[in-house]
């Protein structure tokens, strides 16, 4: 298992190292460059700015210097922010969209696995009908609609809640967590197709399960509901969950531009759409290898996690 | 998770409607409190609070060039000269405005003597000087700051020479530090006593006050940019001359402001200016709404609604730019004129400010915007839209009905207000032309690589004053080969007129020789001007005196952010 784990975590190297190649190809093929705008800029002026960030060399020389510096964990600045190191802008914006991304992934989870259970076991009745409805919604409503729908009535009408921000000075966790009326908003939203998706999954995973024979072998020796359907059914139901939950994970805590966009929430999610727009170069490449090696280490935790609830699974 | 980026169009009628219907429950609610003008509120209640669409990239005013850069430096820093609300140049940090008659001007035009306020002091209490001033425009030339707005100062001695040090791409140069600090030393600033810094330019320019007001020659202090280097910017280490000081920077979130001290200029009746990052207009718009914001734009879908509700809240600013055609005269169909006659009269400029804009402008067949020197009403007059000499004038340029008409690009950058303009052109051109263009939506930087490369066929691109004058609008667009020349055009007439009216120092003959430049490209149809821009804000009936200039940035009223202040409520 050990073994396992370290062998996948080795061919992340290889991994990023491919990937920031082609993002760094990618990057350089597009047409425009950091400093195309609607007002062109004289050449000695342009030519000042390449000399300053190091655009003047050629590219070979560029990729070069870029993975010397990232082998000492130095990923660039940024020409659209105050020069400032790239590192440090994805770590202080990770800290952002990490606290959102679990916030919203708990609910999600304790929503979406609650309605799902809900469902499947009071099949074709109005549980049913209400968590089905829910799940179709969530996943047909884009966040962008729900989000200023729910920022109109809870902000807007009620003033229950602020319209934007993250503001973690003295909040619940100061340095980490705003005040909870600024999570509300963002974190519901956020969940709300995670929490449609598992909702689904858990629903159809669930009444697959609870057709099993074991399960009617577990009820006649007399075991009571609860115990059949936690020690029985949804060890077995979980396994899509968890399959599922992987790029859910992987999703929240990369941060959605979306909800960032909306709120106010300066998390990481934005930088890359931002960088790219900017063709902020070093911005974007961060970017591209934290995304990558994000979902690398995410999906190798669900693959761990498969272990743990399905004996039958074994990593070699 | 962010799939959903890619429907966002699909679901555009939808948010449009929703945020229209926003607009029309608003007009019920605040506007109906009257305040009373004389009465102020509290100093802790002077709390303003607007939103700039995004993190801007720097708050230095040599690296500034963004409308919402030049906001912000604004209340942080004050240069030699600004601007009063009709764009006279009015001084600043000068004790008063050079001219010929004050000996301030040389008769030759090319040596400028400022005096600087005795008592003016940098927001760490230090007095400023003419060599902060010296100090400032040398930094901003140094070629390894890469400065984006320098070139406009090469008219200065040296200049040029100290900025262009390390030669071009394809001739390059390696000068060492003590090549670079002589040819430093030799840009034509000087201080020629603790009160009175000098300019020598190399050919008299009857726009150089402009110069000496804009953002990248604002002074900044020494001792702080070279102590704490690229983070001189932040708060704490930030230190200005101007009305306000930066309090706080959160960055992607708020920047904060609060009064100067040490400003010696009109006192600021604000306590404090917080201007949050709110990308989203609909959400910005939505936190004017619920009270968290006491400024906003207006959204592009809901002027039209709001304009006409008649709320107490709603201003209406016109800025100097104007919005045009560009088509390529260097590549066909455009290098025929009577093409390029025939799409200048083929948009319904009116419908196009009415559909497009939802009112939110004012149609122009000018050039030159109302609110500067240059302006003439009456130019291009015949371009007014007219669908049958629109037509005429195709079938003179040898394609009757669009008959043969070739394939025609439109590109435009992909935003949800560009989809609308892109459609509208396509159906005014099918419409009135019988020719079918179609629209090419690119991201912002591939546009402006295109376009800036002249690798365009036509598009609808903006021009915006740096300052007022129209050697600002003139030479540098439509000259033979000059850099912002998008339209390809070259004609040694017109090259001929700026070069003479550059070197007039009579104002009226001046003026006259830029107008004759200004005929010449529009009785060509070079392009096709088709729109002023207007700005519609919405403002707490609680904000007084938020004075807006048509140079202002991002921010309405950023010049005069002094004078503002919140009444009692």
């Amino acid at each position: 298992m050990a073994a396992y784990a370290l062998r996948r975590l080795l061919w992340l190297a290889p991994a990023l190292l491919f990937i920031s190649l082609v993002t760094f190809a990618l990057m350089h093929s597009v047409q425009g460059g950091p400093w195309d705008d609607d007002r062109r800029l004289p050449p000695s002026v342009t030519e000042n700015l390449d000399r300053k960030y190091g655009l003047d060399k050629p590219l070979y020389a560029q990729y070069f210097d870029f993975v010397t510096g990232a082998l000492h964990g130095d990923l660039g600045i940024s020409y659209a922010r105050q020069d400032k190191p790239v590192t440090a802008i994805i770590l202080s914006g990770f800290k952002v969209t990490a606290v959102l991304g679990v916030l919203a992934l708990a609910v999600a989870v304790v929503a979406g696995v609650g309605l799902g259970v809900l469902s499947a076991l009071n099949r074709n009745r109005w549980p049913d009908y209400a968590g089905v409805l829910f799940a179709s919604m969530g996943s047909a409503v884009p966040a962008f609609v729900l989000g200023i729908f729910l920022v109109y009535i809870f902000g807007v009408q009620l003033h229950w809640l602020p319209t934007f921000g993250w503001d973690t000075r003295g909040g619940l966790l100061p340095g980490w967590l705003p005040r909870w009326q600024q999570l509300v908003l963002p974190v519901v939203t956020l969940s709300a197709l995670p929490a449609a998706y598992l909702a689904r999954i858990t629903r159809a995973s669930l009444l697959e399960v609870l057709r099993q024979d074991y399960i009617r072998t577990a009820r006649s020796k007399g075991l009571g509901g609860g115990s059949v359907l936690f020690r029985h059914a949804m060890r077995n139901a979980a396994i899509p969950i968890v399959t599922v939950l992987g790029p859910v994970i992987a999703g929240l805590v990369t941060g959605s531009f979306i909800i960032e966009q909306l709120f106010s929430v300066p998390g990481t999610g934005r930088l890359f759409v931002q960088s790219v727009n900017a063709r902020d170069y070093g911005l974007i490449m961060g970017t591209t290898l934290f995304y990558a090696a994000v979902i690398v280490v995410v999906n190798l935790a669900v693959d761990i996690t498969y272990a743990f609830i399905d004996p039958r699974i074994r990593y070699r | 998770m962010d799939t959903l980026t890619l429907s966002r169009t699909r679901w555009l009628p939808f948010v449009l409607a929703f945020v229209a219907m926003l607009a029309v429950m608003a007009c019920g609610g605040d506007n109906a409190t009257k305040v009373d003008k004389s009465a102020m509120a509290p100093p802790d209640q002077q709390i303003l609070r607007l939103r700039l669409n995004g993190e801007p990239k720097t708050i230095d005013p040599a690296l500034s060039n963004s409308l919402a850069e030049a906001t912000l430096t604004r209340p942080l820093f004050a240069g030699l000269f600004s601007y009063d609300t009709e764009l006279k140049i009015i001084p600043n940090m000068a004790t008063d405005v050079p001219t010929d008659d004050n000996g301030g001007i040389s008769k030759d035009g090319l040596t400028y003597t400022v005096k600087i306020k005795k008592d003016a002091k940098w927001s760490d209490g230090n007095p400023i000087t003419a060599n902060d001033f010296v100090y400032s425009l040398r930094r901003a030339l140094d070629p390894k700051l890469g400065s984006p707005y320098v070139s406009f100062y090469y008219g200065i001695v040296g200049a040029q020479d100290y900025n262009t040090a390390f030669g071009t791409k394809d001739a390059p140069k390696t000068p060492g530090d003590s090549e670079l600090s002589a040819l430093r030393d030799k840009v034509g600033v000087e201080a020629k006593d603790a009160t009175t810094v000098v300019y020598h330019l190399k050919q008299p320019d009857p726009s150089f006050l402009n110069l000496l007001a804009l953002w990248t020659a604002y002074p900044v202090e020494q001792k702080v940019v070279e102590q704490y280097g690229a983070k001189w910017t932040e708060a704490g280490n930030h230190v200005g001359n101007g009305p306000f000081v930066l309090r706080e920077w959160a960055h992607d979130q708020r920047i904060v402001f609060e009064p100067n001290p040490y400003w010696t200029g009109e006192k600021p009746n604000l306590s404090r200016i917080v201007i949050s990052f709110i990308a989203d207009d609909a959400a910005a718009y939505a936190a004017f709404q619920a009270g968290d914001l006491d400024v906003v734009t207006v959204p592009p879908a809901s002027s039209r609604t709001i304009a006409a509700s008649n709320s107490a809240e709603f201003q209406k600013i016109a800025d100097l730019s104007t919005y045009a055609m560009f088509m390529n005269n260097k590549v066909a169909p455009f290098d025929n004129q009577k093409v390029r006659e025939a799409f200048a009269l083929a948009v319904d400029r009116n419908a196009y400010v009415d559909g497009v804009l939802q009112g939110a402008g004012a149609a122009t067949t000018s050039w030159i915007p109302p609110g500067m020197p240059g302006y003439d009403a009456n130019l291009g007059k015949q371009w007014t839209f007219d669908a049958t000499k629109a037509k005429q004038a195709l079938a003179e340029a040898g394609y009757p009905d669009g008959k043969n008409f070739p394939a025609v690009t439109f590109l435009a950058v992909s935003s949800d207000t560009n989809r609308l303009v892109g459609q509208f052109i396509e159906d005014q051109l099918k419409k009135n032309l019988g020719v079918t263009v179609t629209t090419e939506y690119v991201d912002s930087k591939t546009f402006g690589g295109r376009f800036t490369g002249n690798q365009h066929q036509v598009t609808i691109q903006r021009w915006s004053a740096d300052w007022p004058y129209p050697n600002n609008w003139l030479p540098d667009q439509f000259g033979t080969n000059a850099l912002n020349n998008h339209s390809g055009y070259s004609s040694s007439k017109f090259d001929d007129l700026v070069k003479k009216a550059a070197a007039e120092v009579d104002e009226k003959k001046r003026l006259d020789l830029y107008a004759q430049a200004q005929k010449l490209i529009i009785d060509e149809a070079v392009i096709s001007p088709l729109y002023n821009r207007q700005t519609y804000l919405l403002v707490k009936p609680w904000v007084k005196d938020l004075i807006a200039t048509p140079l202002d940035g991002a921010i309405k009223g950023d010049s005069n952010l002094t004078k503002t202040y919140i009444a009692a409520r």
